[in-house]
Order: structure tokens, then sequence, then C-alpha cells
């Protein structure tokens, strides 16, 4: 951790949730390097482009206009070259339904949106940390499925 | 056409290794636990060109000696779970404090300060990855499986399956399964 | 043995006329002696008595002899007398002479005689002395006087003698006539019973000879008859000699009529004709010859040769044998036995056919009787002194009784029915084999009986076979229990068809049957109605039907069952027609093809249709509310929680960052945004997941609620560990049931009875109870047959009870807000989820000393 940085992206068509989140990142004592999407079609653009380096970890809200977090995660996961992303389904939806069908889907983490900025600290954190174990240690990352 | 594998990473990164450092031309002798003593090596080689071969298969040169022993403990870590035998004779501090001739505090210490998480989850981390994995190949009961892993009952084992995933074991296993029917890709 | 025929047979007559000659001669010859014996005794008796009048006479001579002499004396006159003496002396000898013949077979007599002699001799002397010297003398001298006494002396001897010989004359002579008197009587009765043999054995010997007579005659007759009758010719032949006594030909002496027949010829004329004349064929391949041989020899033969006479060939097969001094034919056209015997040996092997059929088709019939599944009998009746049947003997009755009755064949054998079958005797079964037996009738009946317990219905069927009878009996309960059956469904039939006719007219339905052929077709009397037809004036047939139906459905209805008609399918549409009362009507059809014929019912769906089309609006409008539902429930999920979270979250962060630099005012209007926000944000977190129950129908799985009741006590850890609540959990099963509503469930509810707890010692009890179905009083539609009921006691503040319906409701709170915090769907929740999963939940509470809150879930 001390020697690496962790490059994470977040798509999310709200400007409030995407500062929030970028403070919540910048509290943290991990490395990071945030990138800011305003909605799926931009994030899928970046990272269809060449030469950059890949997020270790992409944070999706699923409601966003033009391309929703669905269709992204859809997209990642048919990408062979994405393939290796974490996803992080990151939104305010509680419906069963709706995170199950994201996990099925490939999502290996759903974050239902906190209410209060230290729970998104914490959660933030955690996905990072238990991502790390993931990318750092022999953990079957098939199996990666994290609900908080 | 679709193929399950199932492989063994050790076996696997042990042959890659010895198969680039033997192209390369370096002696060495292998330690185990990720460790490798190097006793000699082309003088046009340096260490950067090997830690640039062995990155291509993503197999890292922890120059940091901190980061190496962190390796070290996760791999025995992960070696005591998969030994079912073994693993119900040990305490994990115990276990590791012998296997890798250091105090179990000074590994707690250094493996909290490097990985920003403790042992003890990192063990709960494994094993519940280990759970996971047995719930897949479903040959295995619930009840079986807490005890192939130690734990004292079902429920803890399925308490600590949600804490650790959010999700219970029957919904874990019916999220993978339907992953599989509809062929999605990781 | 039979003493007629022993009589007639010829042995036994012989010996009888053997016997009968033998009795005549003995009889004849007895009869002879005893004749020639009386003839003796009668001989003797005469011979006796002239014997007696001879010696009479001679006596009586001797005494004239002396007499004469001595008158003589006396009368001196000598010249006169002396010529008598002398002719009285002379008849005296010829006496003598006499009797000495007669009694020479009596030597007695013969010395009597031979004294008798001598005394005449004397007597002579003595006489001739006395008258002669005397001559003269008037006085007699007594010489003279001494010759007198001399005279007298021989005189008495002679008498003496006399007296004897008679003496001796008259014993024989009593002898002979007791000899005769016997000989007198004995020999007339053989005489008699000579005659009366001699006329018995006539007598036999006659009716003998006539009884034969007139056997003969029969015979004779008989011979005729069979001569004229018989099939055989038969002729009789007598030689025919040449001059060297050679037979050179044979006459025809006798010919009977089958001559006429076989041969074609007359017998009269062939009488005392030569065969070579008549018959002809007799000269050929030696036959003549044989007839001579037969003849010379008395020989036997046999011929059997085809023979031409008269152009035609015949089979003769001649006998010829040779009787007294001629040949006796015999013959027989065999041409026909010849045809016979072909054909009879034809037969003989259809017969051996027949038979070897009848061997199997035996054997058959054993198997038959033995693998039939009707019980076959056969009895023999019996009869009292009236001859009248009293009751039956069973002989035969195979092995199939005893799946009837349960008898054993060989148990049954030689036993009357009425021992065995006592209830054929009153069940009228014992009539009909009477008048089977007497009547030679075939009669079948159908009789039930019960066997072990078990009704039967046996048809059976007595035939008459021999003296006997042949029942047999098949088990035909099957049959009468469909009989019975169908009469049962026949009157469910007749019941349904009227419940059928008025559930057409309730239901608005008429039932149809459309045939191309004319008359076939049918309507029922709704269908009329529905049309407003009269029957009547209204020829009913399909096509007549299809100028009712609306002419913009008439191409969809024809298209319809054209499709159905090809692919053999039933079908179903809907279309309208005008009533002959000229009313459109909207009518449903249900049919279906077949036998070329089209079959189904209609309704009258007009009602249906307009409450459809009401429905459709109803539809309308619910989908409409529904997609506002929806809408509101994506805007209470996300857009309602969107800027509540967002609240939250800058309210967090004034808190952490700002919160102390605020006013002690401004800090407590803070805490109230923050408080009513929670609020909010819990309240549309409720709503959501209220809502939300009824959409996840299909996550039911194995619940261990054990497991779940872990999971809400560590979930509820905090708060249970702050309450001091003390949570005791009975032994819980396993349930089909959605995991996080079941989790969902007991939070609410064990959430509820903390938030509710009593001040002292507050404790929940959880436990549960499996109850029957029947066994549960709480009134609620009970799918299952059984049911957990799980009770969540506390020993709370409870309530009133006339809350217990209420506080299930939506947003129902018994208490204000400030006091408890709360958002009033929680209990609705909870009555959601139970519902959800076919259950029920009551809440029964006492104010002040707790609560309890049951729910049942479906066990299996």
């Amino acid at each position: 951790m001390a020697l690496h940085t962790l490059n994470i992206a977040l798509a999310d068509d709200d400007e409030d949730d995407r500062i929030v989140f970028k403070d919540a990142i910048d509290a943290l004592k991990i490395k990071t390097k945030l990138s800011l999407f305003v909605n799926g079609k931009e994030l899928m653009d970046y990272l269809t482009l060449p030469n950059i380096i890949l997020p270790e970890i992409i944070f999706l809200d699923l409601n966003m206009p033009v391309k929703n977090g669905m269709q992204c995660l859809r997209e990642i996961r048919e990408n062979t070259h994405l393939n290796a992303i974490s996803v992080a389904i990151y939104s305010t939806s509680s419906s069963e339904d709706d995170i199950e069908e994201t996990f099925i889907n490939g999502a290996n983490i759903y974050i239902n949106k906190p209410h209060k900025f230290s729970d998104l600290k914490a959660a933030i954190e955690r996905v990072l940390q238990v991502n790390w174990q993931y990318q750092t240690s022999i953990l079957n990352r098939d199996n990666f499925l994290l609900r908080i | 056409m679709i193929i399950n594998l199932k492989f063994d990473i050790n076996i696997l990164s042990k042959k890659i290794l010895c198969q680039e450092l033997n192209a390369l031309g370096v002696t060495y002798m292998i330690h185990g636990f990720g460790e490798i003593e190097i006793t000699g090596m082309p003088k046009a080689l340096n260490m950067e060109n090997i830690a640039e071969k062995l990155g291509v298969y993503g197999i890292e040169v922890i120059s940091d000696q901190q980061m190496a022993l962190v390796q070290r403990i996760k791999d025995a870590i992960a070696i005591l779970i998969n030994d079912e035998n073994n693993y119900k004779k040990y305490n994990i501090s115990t276990y590791l404090a012998e296997t890798l001739d250091y105090s179990y505090d000074y590994l707690s210490t250094i493996f909290s300060e490097t990985t920003y998480t403790s042992i003890g989850n990192f063990v709960i981390l494994k094993k519940i990855d280990v759970a996971k994995s047995l719930i897949i190949e479903n040959e295995l009961t619930l009840t079986e499986i807490a005890f192939k892993l130690n734990y004292s009952s079902v429920a803890h084992l399925s308490t600590q399956f949600k804490k650790t995933t959010g999700l219970t074991p029957s919904t874990f296993q019916k999220i993978i399964r339907k992953r599989k029917e509809r062929q999605v890709m990781l | 043995m039979n003493f007629k025929s022993l009589f007639s047979s010829s042995k036994i007559y012989i010996v009888l006329v053997i016997s009968a000659i033998v009795v005549l001669i003995f009889i004849g010859s007895l009869s002879y002696f005893k004749l020639s014996a009386f003839r003796k005794a009668s001989d003797a008796i005469s011979h006796t008595l002239e014997v007696e009048k001879e010696i009479n006479t001679l006596f009586s001579t001797y005494s004239q002899l002396e007499s004469a002499q001595l008158k003589k004396l006396l009368r001196k006159d000598t010249l006169v007398n002396s010529g008598n003496f002398q002719r009285y002396l002379k008849n005296a000898d010829a006496s003598y002479q006499r009797l000495k013949i007669l009694v020479s077979d009596n030597p007695n007599h013969l010395d009597h005689l031979k004294r008798i002699d001598t005394l005449r001799q004397a007597l002579v002397d003595a006489l001739g002395l006395v008258t002669n010297p005397q001559k003269r003398n008037i006085r007699l001298s007594e010489n003279f006087i001494n010759k007198l006494d001399d005279v007298a002396y021989i005189m008495a001897e002679l008498e003496q003698h006399k007296q004897f010989m008679l003496a001796k004359e008259d014993a024989l002579l009593r002898d002979r006539e007791s000899d005769y008197q016997s000989q007198a009587f004995i020999t007339p009765m053989m005489i008699l019973m000579l005659g009366i043999f001699a006329l018995f054995v006539f007598i036999v010997s006659f009716i003998r000879i006539n009884k034969e007579r007139k056997i003969r005659a029969n015979s004779e007759a008989f011979l005729a008859s069979v001569l004229a009758n018989t099939e055989n010719i038969i002729n009789y032949y007598e030689p025919v000699f040449d001059e060297n006594n050679q037979v050179k030909d044979f006459r025809i002496k006798y010919a009977n009529a089958r001559n006429k027949i076989d041969l074609k010829l007359d017998p009269e004329n062939m009488k005392g004709k030569l065969i070579s004349e008549v018959l002809p064929f007799v000269t050929l391949h030696g036959e003549y010859d044989k007839l001579i041989t037969a003849y010379t020899e008395k020989k036997f033969f046999n011929l059997n040769r085809q023979v031409q006479l008269n152009g035609e060939v015949i089979w003769l097969e001649s006998n010829i044998r040779p009787l007294s001094d001629g040949l006796l034919i015999v013959a027989k056209n065999t041409s026909f036995e010849k045809e016979s015997v072909a054909r009879l040996n034809d037969l003989n092997d259809k017969l051996r056919e027949q038979y070897e059929e009848l061997k199997d088709t035996e054997e058959f019939l054993q198997n038959v009787i033995k693998s039939t599944s009707n019980v076959v009998s056969y009895f023999e009746p019996i009869r009292d002194k009236e001859n009248k049947i009293v009751d039956f003997d069973i002989l035969y009755t195979n092995e199939q009784i005893k799946e009837t009755t349960g008898h054993i064949p060989d148990d049954i054998k030689n036993k009357n029915i009425s021992e065995v079958y006592p209830f054929l005797m009153t069940n009228g079964a014992f009539d009909f084999f009477v008048d089977s037996v007497e009547n030679d009738k075939t009669i079948s009946y159908e009789r039930s009986y019960v066997f072990n317990e078990q009704l039967f219905w046996l048809y059976s069927t007595i035939i008459k076979t021999g003296t006997g009878i042949c029942v047999t009996s098949q088990n035909i309960t099957t049959r009468k229990e469909n009989e019975q059956k169908l009469i049962e469904a026949n009157e469910e039939l007749k019941i349904q068809n009227t419940i059928l006719s008025d559930a057409e007219y309730v239901a608005q339905f008429g039932s149809y049957r459309w045939s191309n052929k004319p008359g076939e077709s049918a309507i029922s009397d709704n269908f009329c109605k529905l049309i407003s037809c009269d029957p009547t004036s209204f020829t009913i047939n399909h096509e007549n039907y299809k100028k009712l139906i609306h002419t913009n459905d008439l191409d969809k209805y024809e298209l319809e069952l054209q499709q159905a008609q090809e692919k053999n399918k039933p079908f179903s549409l809907s279309y309208r027609v005008i009533t002959k009362a000229n009313k459109i009507k909207h009518f449903r059809t249900w049919g279906h093809f077949q036998n070329h014929q089209l079959i189904g019912v209609v309704q009258d769906v007009s009602h249906v249709i307009k409450a459809e089309l009401a429905l459709k609006e109803k539809n309308e409008e619910l989908k409409r509310s529904n997609a506002e539902l929806e809408s509101f429930n994506r805007v209470a999920s996300h857009d309602l929680q969107e800027p509540i979270r967002k609240i939250q979250m800058f309210i967090s962060r004034i808190a952490d960052e700002d919160l102390n630099s605020m006013s002690d005012a401004s800090k407590g209007y803070f805490e109230k945004i923050n408080s009513s926000s929670e609020r909010m944000r819990m309240l549309i977190k409720y709503l959501l997941s209220y809502s939300r129950i009824n959409r996840t129908k299909n996550n039911f799985e194995e619940v261990n609620l054990h497991h779940i009741l872990d999971k809400v006590q560590e979930d509820l850890e905090d708060r249970i560990n702050a309450s001091k609540v003390s949570l005791v959990i009975d032994d819980l099963p396993t349930v089909k049931a959605i995991p996080y509503q079941m989790e969902q469930l007991f939070n609410n509810l064990i959430s509820n009875a903390i938030k509710y707890r009593g001040l002292e010692n507050p404790r929940i009890v959880i436990d549960c109870k499996k109850l029957k179905k029947n066994e549960i009083t709480d009134d609620f539609i009970k799918k299952s047959k059984s049911y957990y009921r799980i009770s969540v006691l506390d020993n709370g503040i409870g309530f009133e009870q006339e809350h217990a319906e209420k506080i299930f409701e939506l947003f129902q709170r018994l208490h204000q807000k400030n006091e408890y915090s709360g958002t009033g769907i929680g209990l609705a929740i909870c009555k959601k989820i139970v519902q959800n999963h076919n259950g029920h939940i009551i809440a029964d509470s006492n104010l002040g000393i707790g609560t309890a809150f049951c729910f049942y879930l479906p066990a299996r």
C-alpha cells in the first residue's frame, strides 16, 4: 500500500455525490488517484482510450443519464481488457432484486449510498481494503462479492 | 465452449518463476513463501531486469523487507487454512510465529501497518474465500464446510460469511450459479 | 331252467318217447301176464268144477251101478236088468278115465283114483256074484248076505274117497276162486291203466304233432316269404343226366322272386328250364364244372364274379350248396354293395376323422369345462315313489365352483342339491330344474346369491342332458353391477339433463348440433329462446342459422370454423347475431367437429361483453393507478430517498465540522432537523419495504427460524443489551419462507417488544407450537393441514384489547410520537409479511401486563 497508488474511478451524475465521494476518498489514509465521470458514457469512452492507466476499481451509480450503471457494468464485463477491474455499484436503491441483478451481471461490490459522511468513508475504506486483499493476496476474484 | 478450471496458484507461480529465472541464467534457491535467494546472475543483468521479466506474469519483486514478510504471512495462512489436519491443531499466532521465526506481535504489527488490516481479519477473509469455493463446488453441505473450516457452528460460519461479504451463503451461491448460467465473464 | 324249452328239445323228446314206449310195453306185458293168470285161474276153477262133476258123475255112476244090481237082485228079474248094469259100468269106466285125465296133475287125486279103481273092481265083482248065483232063490243065503256087506263096504269106501276128493277139490276151488277174484280185479285195472296211458301218450303225441305241423306251416310260410322277399337270389337245381349217367346240365326246380329284380328273369318261366339256357354265363370260366363238382362231390362253393346277362353287367356273389338231390344256389347282386363298400370305406375314414375330432373335442370340452369361468354342473333327478322329482343328485361340478360358492367339487359330488345348495329349493331354480327334466326344456334364468358374504349374480342355463340336467352358471355380477350403475347413471343423466336445461336457461346457454344431412341438425330449446325464434317457423340448419349472424362477423365465423375443421381442433369464438326480434346479441361459442357434425354450445355473452367493457375501463384505470404506484415506488425508492440522503449527508458533514461553532439554539434546531430527516428516511424506508413485500413471491426457500433469530438478535444486540431485555427462545421450526421477510418480521416484533417493554424485568419469550388446521380457533383461510403458531410474548406495557386489530393498520399509532419513536408501519409490515406467507397474525394484549403477538405459518 505504501508503495502503491490506487487508481479509482467514479461515475455519478450527481455533482454533490461526486464531491462528497471525493472528500471521503481524500479523507482516507490510502493513497489514491480518483477519476470522476458524470455519466456512464464518459466513463466507458475513457476506459476504452488507449494508453491509459486502468483503474483498479470503478464505482458506478446505477441511475445515470445517457448510459446507466448497469450498461456500463455489462460493457466492462464483456471487454476482456477491462475484465480485471473491480466494479463497485454505488446506488441509492436497496432493492434486493437490483442488488442481486448487479451481482449476477458481474459487480463485485454493492454499496448503498450512505446517509452519513462517516459511513461513506468507512464504506469506501472497507471496499478499498478488501479489494486490496483480492488484488494482492491469493484470493479467488471470481468469488469476490461484497455487499455494504 | 466454456470450461471451468481450478488451479493451484502456488505451483503455477513457482513453475513460471523457475522457468523465467532459468531463462535469464540466474542461479537461485527457493525458500518457500515467496522468498528466493539469488546466488548468482550474469553481469549484464540487474534486479530491475528480473523484476520486469517477472512482472509480465504478475510476479512482483518485493524490495521492501516488510512487504516480503507480509507476503510470507499471507502464504503461510493460506497454506494452513487449506491444510485441514494441521489447521485444527494450531492456534494461528503460534503457527505463524513458529513458521516464520518472528514473534506474533511483530508479525501482527507489520501486517497491520502494511495492509491496513489485521492478521485476524485476513484469516477471516481467507477462510471465507475458501468457504466460497467450497460452496460453489456444492459438494459439501454448509455444516460440513463449517466443520472443515473449524467453525463452531453453521450459524457462526453464516454470520461470519454475512459479515464479510454482506450476503448470506445461499444468496452468494445463487448469484454465482446464475452468473454461470448467463455465462457472465469476469 | 326253462322247462318248456327242455320239453321241446329233441333229446329230451326222444328220451320221453322211448320211456313212453317202455312204459307201454311194460304195462302191456304186465296186463298180458295178468290176463293169462286170470285165464288160468278161471281154467283152474272150471277144471276143478269139471273134476268135481266127473267125481260126482263117477261116484253117481258107481251108485247107479250098485243100485241097478241091487234092484235086479230084488226083482229077480235078471233078464231085464243085466243090460243096465253093463251100461253103467261102461259109463263109470269112461268117467273114471276122464277123471284120471283131469286129475293127472294132482298126484293126491291119482292116489285116490288108484284106490277107487281097485274098489270098482271089487264092487263089480261083488255085484256080479250077488246077482248070478242066487238067481231063483227066494231066500238069501249067508254067502249072499256077506256079499252084500262087501258091496256096502266098498260103496262106503268109495263114498269116503269121493268125499276126500271133493273136499280136496273144494279146497282147491276155494283157493282158485280167491285167486280168480284177485285176478278178476287187477287185470281190468291194468288194462284200464294201459288204456289211459296209451291215450295220454297219444294225446301228447297228437298235440306235439299238431304243433309241429303248425310250426312247419309257419316255417314254410316264413321260408316262402323269405324266399320271396330276400335280397338274395335263391334257386334250386336238379341235375339232368345223360345216357352215361353223367350230369350234363341242371334243371331249375325253384327260383325265387328276386331273380326278377336282379336278373330280370321271371321265376315262373325259369322253372323247369335248363340253366344253360336261362343262365348262359354259368358255362363260362369253369363255373359249370364247379356246379357239377358241387353236386357230385357234395362240396360247397362260393363264387364272386361279374356276370353279363341280357346286356347288363352285374356283380354276383353266389353260394353253391348241395342240398338233397340238387344244388341250392344263393346268389347276391353285390354291384350296389361294391359301390357301397367304396362309400363305406369313405364313410369309415370320415367316421375315423370324426372320431379323432370327437376325441379332440372331448379333450377340448374337458379343457373348456375346466378352464371356463362358468360353473358347469350335472344334476341327476331323484324321484319319490310317485315318480315325482324331489331332489337332484350332484354328479359333476367343475372347479369353478370354488371361485363362486367356495365348494370343492369332489366334496359335493354325489350329494343332494337340497343339502349343498338349499337356497336352490326356494329361489325357484329347483322348479326350473324339474321343468327342464320333465318337459325336456332348455331354461335360462338369473338369480342373486350371497356366497361368503359376497353378492353374486349368476346367469344359469339348464339343458336336459340324458336323464339329468346340465346347469351352466355364469357369473354376471359385474354385468349386473354395471347394469345397476347404468341405471343409476341414466337416472343421474336424467337429472343432469334437467339441471343442464335449467343451467342453460340460467347461464344463457344453448347447445347445437349442425349436420350436413338434412334433419340431423338440432338446437336446444334455450338456443331457440336466445335467438328469439319459433322452432316451427324456422328450419333448423346451419345455413339458416348463419343468416342470423351479423354480416360483419360472418366471415370471421366461417374462417374460424374452417380452420377448426382442417386442424380437427375445438374452437371458441365470439360473434354477434341479429335475433329474430331484431336485437343484437353477443354470442360466444365453443365447439368441435365430430363425425362431420359440428357440436357445441353457445352462450349469450351480451351482458358479459358489456361487463367486459366496463371491466376493461376499470382495468385501464387500474393500470393507470398501478403505473402511478410504480412511479411512486420509483420516486420513493430513488428520487425521494436521494434528497433526504443528501440532506442527511450534509447534516453529518456539518455535524462533523461545524457543530462546535454553533450556538446552543442552533445546535437544538440542527438536532431537530437531523431527527426529522432521520424519521423521514425511516418512513420512506419502511414504506418501500412495505410496498415491496408482495413483489418477491418466488423467493421462498427453506428457512430455519433459529438462524433467522440468531441474525435478528445479532442485529438488535445493542438494543437488547441496552434495554436489558431477556430473550427466551423456544424450539423453532424450519419453514418455507422468504428469508429476509422472516428477518424483518421477527425484527419488527422483537423491536416492538423492546420498545414497549415494561420497567421491571423486561422479558421476551418466543415459542412455537404445531397445530392442526381444526385445532386453530382463529378465523382465517386455512389452506394447509397444519400450522406453526409462533408467539412473541412480552411483559411490557400492553394495550387495550379493543385496539388489537387497529395496530396492524398502516400509520396507526397508539402512542404519542414523542413518547415512543415509531413509524406506524412496522406491524403493518408484519401483517403483510405473514399474509404473504399464507399465514395470519393476531395480537392479544392486557394493558400494563403484556402483549402476545401470535402468527401462524403453514407447516408441511
